[in-house]
């Protein structure tokens, strides 16, 4: 078992493990990046389908019909959009919090709901 | 040879369902849902020592069982997707890395956390298609490695001392 192996290789394969996940960060920072300034609308998307907007600037307070007869209770509020509810039994979702920026996300799994907010088209 | 056959089914019997409790434990602690769909990981322990003290096979049967028997007791449909693609892509890659013999259980168990979280975004991007999972598969990608280490020295000591007793060479 373990015994043969050597600790160098370890140290090597760790090593590239950890620069793969840097290079992914940077890859996520610079999608990131070209949602640069205010976020101005969620887009509410079921199970990959057509996405539903709403402005940000507006208080919102909307069901979500996912699929599978689920629901999420989307509210949005001084340009922040949260779930405060959910029919699914994780409730991750709600855990998920507020978001505000551009390129940040809420996903509810079982319902297959994604909630995405987006950056101003320059 | 039945009493090998009885002995086989029995020792599968029983870490399938150490390694459900144990996924049942990890669900009890809050602390890992700071980051949606951050686990420790506590049932690969189970499935390192099946890789390592009883083979191959056993690992990915136990491993296999173990998610269909959550699904269906627990499970909410979408759920054992996930988890299926998770115990697949971090199955394929311990087995491959513990095959070249090169690597320590420590390493095996760190590829595999990292190859389970990957798999598991890969299915919710098949599901969602938005970039936007770019972000969880940075974070998830660094919470397997840390988890698959934690496991992974778990996973050594448990593996190290239970063979010393019990032989489950199958």
């Amino acid at each position: 078992m373990a015994e043969k192996s050597s600790r160098k290789n370890d140290l090597i394969f760790i090593g590239v493990l950890v620069f793969a996940g840097v290079v992914l960060a940077v890859c996520y920072g610079l999608f990131r990046a070209r949602y640069a300034g205010q976020g101005t609308v969620a887009e509410v998307r079921v199970a990959g389908g057509v996405g539903q907007q709403f402005a940000l600037e507006e208080n919102v307070d909307v069901e979500i019909s996912g699929i599978n007869g689920g629901v999420n209770h989307l509210h949005i509020e001084n340009g922040q959009v949260w779930v405060t509810e959910a029919s699914c039994p994780d409730q991750i979702c709600v855990h998920m919090g507020r978001i505000s920026q551009p390129g940040q996300s809420i996903i509810c799994l079982p319902n297959q709901v994604v909630i995405e907010i987006l950056g101003r088209e320059p | 040879m039945q009493s090998a056959t009885g002995r086989k089914i029995a020792a599968y019997g029983m870490l399938i369902a150490l390694a459900m409790i144990l996924g049942y434990v990890e669900s009890l602690v809050p602390v890992f849902f700071t980051v949606p769909g951050m686990k420790l990981g506590l049932t690969n322990i189970v499935v390192l020592f099946a890789l390592y003290c009883m083979g191959n096979k056993s690992a990915v049967g136990i491993n296999v069982w173990r998610v269909v028997l959550t699904a269906v007791l627990f499970g909410n449909g979408v759920s054992l997707y996930y988890s299926l693609a998770g115990a697949l892509f971090s199955g394929i890659t311990m087995i491959g890395l513990k095959k070249t013999g090169r690597f320590h259980l420590v390493t095996v168990s760190i590829a595999g956390g990292v190859a389970h979280n990957a798999g598991q975004i890969l299915v919710a991007y098949f599901f969602f298609r938005t970039k936007a999972l770019l972000g969880y598969l940075v974070i998830l990608w660094f919470t397997g490695l840390a988890a698959g280490a934690v496991v992974g020295m778990l996973g050594a000591i448990i593996c190290e001392r239970l063979r010393r007793v019990v032989n489950f060479e199958t």
